[in-house]
C-alpha cells in the first residue's frame, strides 16, 4: 500500500506545473500505469481523491490509462503482449525478450485553468 | 451538470438531416479523444427524427439542452449558422415545426413532474432544401458543416450562465515519472557506492522469510575476510539491528513508523555514516513482497527471498519482486521434507519471468547453500572492483 506515497509524489509534480503555468486550478489529471508498475490503479484512484481535498485540484478528475506488458523478441523481432509474465517468444521460442512497455508510472498530462 | 446535444431532423429530406449528421460526427470525434477536456465531460449526443411531445423522453433528466436543427425562411441564406438562447425563443416566430414546440414541450414536461433542462440553446442552420425526398445535403450546407461544429464546440466550452469570457483551459503534456525523484536519488547512491568499490545488496521478502537469519549467517562467513555493514528496515523496533550488532557488525536501524517500504532518500540520510572502506553493504528491506519492489535504493544486486513455508506459487503472484531482482534465494530448505514445496517448480516459474535470475537454495539453521551464495557475492564484488580499476 504505497499508493498514498506515490500520490504525494504526484502532487509535488503537479504543484511544480501549476507554478510554471501560473494556473489557478487543476481540472484534470491523466496517468499512465503499467501492468508491472507495482501499483494498484484502484488504490491510486482512491488515494488521489482523498489527497486532493482542500487543494487546488479539489475538483480535478483522474483518468488512468493501463499499459500492457509489451516485449520485443531480440531473435525474430516480433512484438507481443505478455500479461502472463512468461518471457518466451510466441513465434520462435526465444527467451531473449526486450521490454518495451509495462512498467510506466507516469503523469502524462494535466488540464488547468489559467 | 448533464448536457444533451440533440440533433433534430430527417435524413430523408435533403438538408433537414444536417443536425443528425453533425451530432454523429462530433460524438465520434469526442469519443476518440485520448483525454476528454472537462467541457466535454458529462456531454451526451443524441440524434432524433421525432418532434413535439415525443421528445419528452429524450430530453428528460438533462440540465442543459443544445438543439441542432434547420430553419427555412422565405429568402434563405443557405448554410448560415445561428446560436439562439432558449430564453428568447418564445419571441421568435417559428419557421420550423421542430423547434417552435420546444418551449411548450418543456413546460408540459415540468407540469408532468419530469426533470426538464434549465437551459436551452438552439444552433440553427438555414436550409435551402428540406422538402425534397432523398436528395442528401446541398453543397451550401456541406460547406457550412465545419462552422456548425465549431459553433457547437464553442457553446459547450461556455457555461450557459456565464455572462463574460469563460476561464481559459490549458492542457499540458507533462510525462513525468511519479517515482522519478526516488530513481534519481537511487542512481546517485549507486554511483557513489560503486565508485568506492562497495557492493550494495537489497534483500526483499515477505515478513519472516529469514532475511535477518541469513544475514547473521553471512556475517559469520564473511566478516573474517571482508568488511561489511547492514542497514535494517523495519516498521518498528531496533530488534533486527541488535541481532546484527551482536555479531560485531555495524548496523543501522531505519524504522519507518508504518511505511511499507524503504526509499532511496532514507538510505541517503545515512550516507555520511557509511564507512568508505566497506566491501559489502546489505540492506534488509521491510518485510513485504509488494511495495519495496517499486523502490530502487541504489543497490547493485537485488535479492528476493522466498521461504519453503510460503509456497512455490509465489513468483507469479508477486511479479514485480521477481522480475526486478537479480538473485532468488529459496530459504528454509531444511523444511522441504515437512512441506509440499516444489523447489524446481518455483525456480522454473521465476526464471520464466526473469531469465537472468541467479537462483540459490539455502538453510540458515543447517548452514546449507550459503557458501555458494557467498561465492556469488564475492565474485560480484570482484567484478565491480575490476570495472572500477
Ligand atoms: N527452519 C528454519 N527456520 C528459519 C530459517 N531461517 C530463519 N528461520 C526462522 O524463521 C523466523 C523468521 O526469521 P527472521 O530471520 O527473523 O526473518 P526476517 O525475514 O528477517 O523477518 P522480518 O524482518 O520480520 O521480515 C525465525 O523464527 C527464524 O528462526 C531456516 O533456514 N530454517
Ligand atoms: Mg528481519
Ligand atoms: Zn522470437
Amino acid at each position: 500500500m504505497h499508493e498514498l506515497s506515490i500520490v504525494a509524489n504526484l502532487f509535488d509534480i503537479m504543484e511544480e506545473q501549476v507554478r510554471e503555468q501560473k494556473a489557478k486550478k487543476i481540472t484534470g489529471v491523466k496517468l499512465q500505469v503499467g501492468r508491472l508498475s507495482g501499483v494498484v490503479p484502484e488504490f491510486l484512484e482512491t488515494a488521489f481523491h482523498m489527497y486532493k481535498k482542500g487543494t487546488i485540484a479539489s475538483e480535478a478528475r483522474l483518468e488512468i490509462e493501463n499499459i500492457n506488458l509489451t516485449y520485443r523478441c531480440c531473435s525474430c523481432g516480433k512484438t507481443m503482449i505478455k500479461d502472463d509474465y512468461i518471457l518466451i517468444c510466441d513465434a520462435c521460442g526465444s527467451t531473449d525478450l526486450e521490454m518495451l512497455a509495462g512498467t510506466e508510472l507516469l503523469l502524462e498530462r494535466m488540464e488547468m485553468e489559467v | 451538470m448533464k448536457t444533451l446535444v440533440l440533433g433534430l431532423g430527417n435524413e430523408l429530406y435533403g438538408d433537414d438531416g444536417v443536425g443528425l449528421h453533425v451530432v454523429r460526427f462530433l460524438r465520434d470525434e469526442i469519443n476518440s479523444l485520448a483525454f476528454r477536456p472537462s467541457c466535454y465531460q458529462n456531454v451526451f449526443f443524441e440524434e432524433c427524427a421525432l418532434t413535439g411531445l415525443a421528445l419528452l423522453d429524450v430530453i428528460e433528466g438533462y440540465d442543459r439542452l443544445i438543439i441542432v436543427d434547420t430553419i427555412k425562411r422565405s429568402h434563405p441564406k443557405a448554410g448560415k449558422v445561428y446560436h439562439i438562447d432558449g430564453k428568447k425563443l418564445r419571441h421568435i416566430p417559428g419557421p420550423s415545426p421542430h423547434y417552435v414546440s420546444i418551449p411548450q414541450t418543456i413546460d408540459i414536461g415540468r407540469e408532468a413532474g419530469l426533470k426538464m433542462p434549465e437551459s436551452v440553446e438552439i444552433i440553427a442552420v438555414e436550409a435551402k432544401n428540406i422538402y425534397d425526398l432523398g436528395e442528401g445535403l446541398t453543397e451550401e450546407m456541406q460547406k457550412s458543416i465545419p462552422e456548425i461544429i465549431e459553433t457547437i464546440k464553442k457553446t459547450l466550452q461556455k457555461n450557459p450562465d456565464e455572462k463574460g469570457e469563460s476561464m481559459e483551459k490549458k492542457e499540458v503534456l507533462v510525462l513525468k515519472d511519479l517515482l522519478g525523484s526516488n530513481k534519481k536519488i537511487a542512481s546517485e547512491i549507486r554511483e557513489q557506492l560503486q565508485s568506492k568499490g562497495i557492493l550494495t545488496l537489497n534483500f526483499l521478502s515477505s515478513p519472516g522469510t529469514g532475511k535477518t537469519s541469513l544475514l547473521e549467517k553471512i556475517a559469520d562467513k564473511l566478516s573474517s575476510n571482508y568488511k561489511m555493514a547492514v542497514i535494517e528496515g523495519d516498521i518498528e523496533t531496533e530488534r533486527d539491528a541488535e541481532r546484527i550488532r551482536a555479531k560485531g557488525i555495524p548496523a543501522w536501524q531505519i524504522t519507518t513508523g508504518g511505511a511499507c517500504h524503504l526509499e532511496a532518500k532514507m538510505i541517503g540520510r545515512l550516507f555520511p555514516e557509511i564507512p568508505p572502506d566497506l566491501d559489502f553493504l546489505f540492506i534488509e528491506n521491510i518485510g513485504n513482497l509488494v511495495c519495496p519492489a517499486s523502490y530502487d535504493l541504489g543497490e547493485s544486486i537485488r535479492c528476493v527471498l522466498l521461504s519453503i513455508p510460503e509456497g512455490d506459487d509465489k513468483p507469479k503472484k508477486y511479479p514485480k519482486a521477481f522480475t526486478t531482482s537479480d538473485c532468488l534465494i529459496i530459504t528454509k530448505a531444511d523444511l522441504v521434507p515437512a512441506l509440499p514445496f516444489r523447489i524446481e517448480q518455483a525456480k522454473k516459474e521465476a526464471l520464466e519471468m526473469n531469465p537472468r535470475l541467479k537462483t540459490f537454495v539455502t538453510s540458515s539453521t543447517q548452514d546449507s547453500g550459503i557458501d555458494e551464495l557467498m561465492d556469488y557475492f564475492i565474485s560480484s564484488l570482484k567484478k565491480l572492483r575490476q570495472k572500477n580499476a
